[in-house]
């Protein structure tokens, strides 16, 4: 599937616009301190797994809590209705506005109406909308989407504003940020007396009350809700919640979670139709459908309806960071905008950005309402794949090829041999087993232009195995090693290291040499046949193991046969038990030498190390998927190395997998960039990690950079830790 | 305060002009966690009066101060029951915007100002209006 051009030019032209990415950076790092001083004191995730229950209950109970709500509202002389989507709710508007003889409506806030172009709708028929909200208001006067769910405008800057305004106005308006919001007071206040209707969103709709609450900062929606006779209540019908206390609950994540606010200046609740001007107001609430309920019904994608759009996953996104929300979604942004693109305008509309997530699940990480969005972005790449596709160069790795276990390793064998020419003289050393340059009509020219291509290992791990004696006289386990193609063909050392300190720790390990490649990027492109197809293979080849655990130093293998065996073989009788034994006795190999055999006590170091000082990298898949990031810490004071953090440990290295080289290089490109200066600030000469999907991008980045500084697994140093000094 | 030659407009609100320089009103209770102030204000010279004007006074009874937003469930329960309009409004400060590179400014559509006055023995009734 080729990737639609105007798409590839849209991702280039937001990466040659540096100030983007450096506001969208800037931002992402304060918001994370902003984020961790409002939850001081609290328990996000005993929080975000209340919310998760409660929004759970509310989409089973739905219908139920819809007519509830319903009665109440209407009881308290509020009317209420249900569009099916979107076109039947601008008509609704239009309308009411024609029968009121209305021609200016004053707008707060409200995503859904973006989703109806709404503005637009009311336009052609000669009513004017009038954003209020400051960031909405400076992107309808130029004529764009928000970028971003909460600062719509977070793309644009002063002068740029300065300039739309003084046109609006008719006189020049200068580029302080004071004078422009002193400017939006005055000029939006008369809109608020002069508009025949008020048009807000609403938070949550509350079903035993009836009433709506909205959360906001600026005080517009307040005044669209009181100033204008009429008030119309646009929302989506997911808003629903049962009771006060629920709504409460969301009040106490969503500005914490947003902006990292306490709270916001307001929350308005309104209930029913109060009074204006000495009548009573009409108070219209319409429900939109667009698409929910659909969503609703997917089990696989449901759990995007607990969302409360608090779009703290773009603020944490490193490919949001890179490109902005106009790349990276369309009316929704980043992890949350890709499912929700799917099911509101189309899964041909979110093709492209359903690969242009990474997958480093810092989105999972941060979501007040515990969605596994990477989980359902996953699922969504497939459905795309099922649909539309996965291109000649994929299909023929992945089905000709990988499934065929002795073919792949024959090729692999003949690639070591054959990339010879292209590679550093010194390839018995780990550092120089590197492809500089690769010959110019092999893939594009900018490949190895900003970093190395690791290249194959002279003999692989599994040619290897055989060769290594282990002396483990009474082993206290045995454990099977699920080795990885990373630690297979690239870096064999990483396997050998894990031997030696195991062996020291007096456990013996098993190699079954019937396992293959786990299958991710088969999987992660959307090709599921042939990921449960290697699956098997390796479910096959350990279930005829007679060990204690498995353990694995890919923490990418890991999630595969920890999550993604065990999903995709759930249906298959006679292999769902197999897969689940499997995942059940499977871990990260620091993770087992931790909190398995306590090895932080019982290493047998021999003063190597010295202090030597090393600054760590969380792979994504380790923190995010396996959560582990104190264990390899403690082994690795434990061997006598010292640990200064890098700034952004966590962030993503820009590998993901086939991402940095099929897909995205250029986002790619620009994480790594960061990571590189992050590491390099810290002034350390080791950059230690446990996974070798992240080892290959630093190796290769950072070795470009700077050649002093090594990149090296855990498993290495500590191994290294273990020899005496010559 | 008349005495004190300020201009104290007792009228209807809506008439007030666009932007009054400030209003007063009592509250219900506040938030002691988030410095947040409740008040029933369905009665609309309530919502004009906080909405509007460039500086917002609030008199503040001490003994309605409860701990968090969770404590506020029981008396905010208590405001929805029956089927009456109503229209509470939780306020933080005065209004606010980071709209513009993200650069927080004081002071948007809502009041620039928010000036809170403890005053014992109003009255220590949550839900009174």
């Amino acid at each position: 599937m080729a990737t639609n051009e105007t798409y590839k030019k849209s991702v280039e032209a937001a990466i040659s616009n540096p100030k983007l990415s450096k506001a969208l950076h800037l931002f992402g790092d304060a918001y994370l301190i902003a984020r961790e001083n409002a939850y001081r004191g609290l328990d996000f995730e005993a929080m975000r797994t209340e919310l998760a229950e409660i929004k759970d209950e509310v989409r089973i109970r739905r219908k139920e809590l819809l007519a509830e709500f319903i009665k109440n509202a209407e009881a308290a002389g509020s009317k209420v209705f249900i569009a099916k989507d979107t076109k039947e709710a601008n008509d609704y508007v239009i309308n009411l506005a024609k029968e009121k003889g209305a021609k200016l409506i004053a707008k707060s806030k409200s995503m859904v109406s973006e989703e109806a172009h709404l503005n637009k709708a009311l336009e052609a028929h000669g009513i004017r909308a009038a954003e209020t909200d400051l960031g909405e208001w400076i992107i309808q006067l130029a004529g764009q989407r928000p970028s971003h769910m909460v600062m719509p405008a977070i793309h644009m800057f002063k002068e740029e504003v300065a300039q739309l305004f003084s046109k609006e106005a008719g006189t020049y308006i200068s580029p302080e940020i004071k004078t422009l919001v002193d400017h939006a007071r005055l000029r939006l206040r008369k809109e608020y007396f002069n508009a025949d209707i008020g048009l807000t969103g609403a938070n949550f709709l509350v079903a035993n009350t009836g009433g709506i609450g909205l959360v906001t900062n600026e005080g517009n929606a307040r005044l669209c809700a009181t100033l204008p006779k009429v008030h119309i209540v646009f929302a989506g019908i997911h808003k629903l919640v049962r009771n006060m206390e629920d709504a409460i609950k969301i009040t106490r994540l969503l500005p914490r979670n947003a902006t990292g606010q306490l709270l916001t200046s307001y929350i308005t609740w309104i209930r029913g139709a109060v009074p204006v001007n000495g009548e009573q107001k009409e108070q219209h609430i319409i429900l939109i459908d667009g698409g929910r309920e659909a969503l609703y019904e997917s089990k696989a994608c449901q759990n995007a309806l607990r969302c409360i759009q608090c779009g703290a996953c773009a603020n944490v996104c490193p490919v949001y960071q890179t490109v902005g929300g106009h790349v990276f979604g369309s009316i929704y942004i980043s992890a949350i905008g890709i499912i929700l693109t799917a099911f509101y305008e189309g899964l041909d509309k979110a093709k492209d950005i359903t690969r242009a997530c990474i997958g480093c699940r810092s989105c999972v990480a941060v979501c007040p309402s515990k969605i596994d969005l990477e989980e359902i972005i996953l699922h969504l790449r497939n459905e795309v794949t099922k649909e539309y596709g996965m291109g000649v160069v994929k299909n023929v790795a992945f089905k000709a090829v990988m499934k065929n276990r002795g073919l792949f390793h024959n090729l692999v064998r003949a690639a070591s041999k054959l990339q010879r020419p292209v590679t550093h003289k010194d390839r018995g050393e780990s550092g120089q087993r590197i492809i500089r340059h690769l010959p110019l009509h092999f893939m594009e020219k900018d490949f190895t232009e900003w970093r190395d291509l690791p290249s194959i290992a002279p003999k692989s791990f599994r040619d290897q195995f055989a060769t290594i004696t282990q002396q483990v006289s009474a082993p206290q386990y045995r454990v099977g090693f699920f080795v990885g193609c990373g630690a297979d063909f690239v870096y064999p050392e990483v396997g050998v290291s894990l031997i030696k300190v195991l062996n020291s720790l007096n456990v013996e390990v098993v190699f079954p040499k019937a396992q293959n490649c786990c299958g991710i990027p088969a999987l992660y492109a959307g090709d599921t046949e042939t990921g449960v197809y290697l699956a098997k293979q390796s479910v096959q080849a350990f279930a005829e193991a007679d060990v204690d655990y498995i353990l694995s130093i890919c923490p990418t293998c890991t999630m595969a046969i920890k999550r993604d065996f065990v999903d995709r073989l759930a249906d298959q009788p006679e292999w769902s038990a197999k897969a689940l034994a499997l995942s059940n006795k499977t871990m990260d190999a620091s993770a087992f030498l931790e909190n398995v055999l306590g090895a932080s006590g019982k290493l047998k170091t021999k003063g190597t190390a010295s202090g030597r000082t090393v600054t760590y990298h969380d792979s994504c898949h380790l923190k995010r998927g396996s959560n582990v990031w104190k264990e390899p810490r403690a082994l690795l004071e434990a061997s006598g190395h010292q640990i200064k953090e890098m700034k952004n440990s966590d962030r993503c290295c820009g590998f993901g997998g086939t991402y940095s080289f099929l897909s995205h290089p250029q986002i790619s490109k620009q994480i790594t960039k960061d990571k590189v200066e992050t590491i390099q600030t810290t002034g350390v000469k080791t950059v230690a990690t446990d996974c070798p999907g992240c080892m290959i991008m630093l190796k290769g980045a950072v070795g470009k950079a700077d050649e002093t500084i090594r990149c090296v697994h855990t498993m290495e140093l500590l191994a290294e830790s273990l020899e005496v000094k010559e | 305060m008349s005495e004190a030659g300020v201009d104290v407009f007792t009228g209807k609100f809506r008439n007030a002009g666009q932007l009054p320089g400030a209003g007063i009103t009592f509250c219900n209770f506040c938030l002691a966690d988030s410095g947040t102030v409740v008040l029933e204000s369905t009665d609309e010279e309530m919502r004009l009066a906080t909405t509007l004007p460039e500086m917002h006074f609030i008199l503040v009874d001490p003994a309605t101060i409860l701990p968090d937003n969770l404590a506020a469930v029981e008396p905010m329960t208590a405001f929805h029951q029956g089927h009456d309009p109503k229209f509470i409004a939780y306020i933080t400060g005065p209004s606010r915007t980071a709209d513009i590179e993200r650069v927080l400014t004081i002071g948007c559509h809502g009041p620039r100002e928010v000036h809170i006055l403890l005053v014992e023995g109003i009255s220590s009734d949550l839900t009174e209006n």
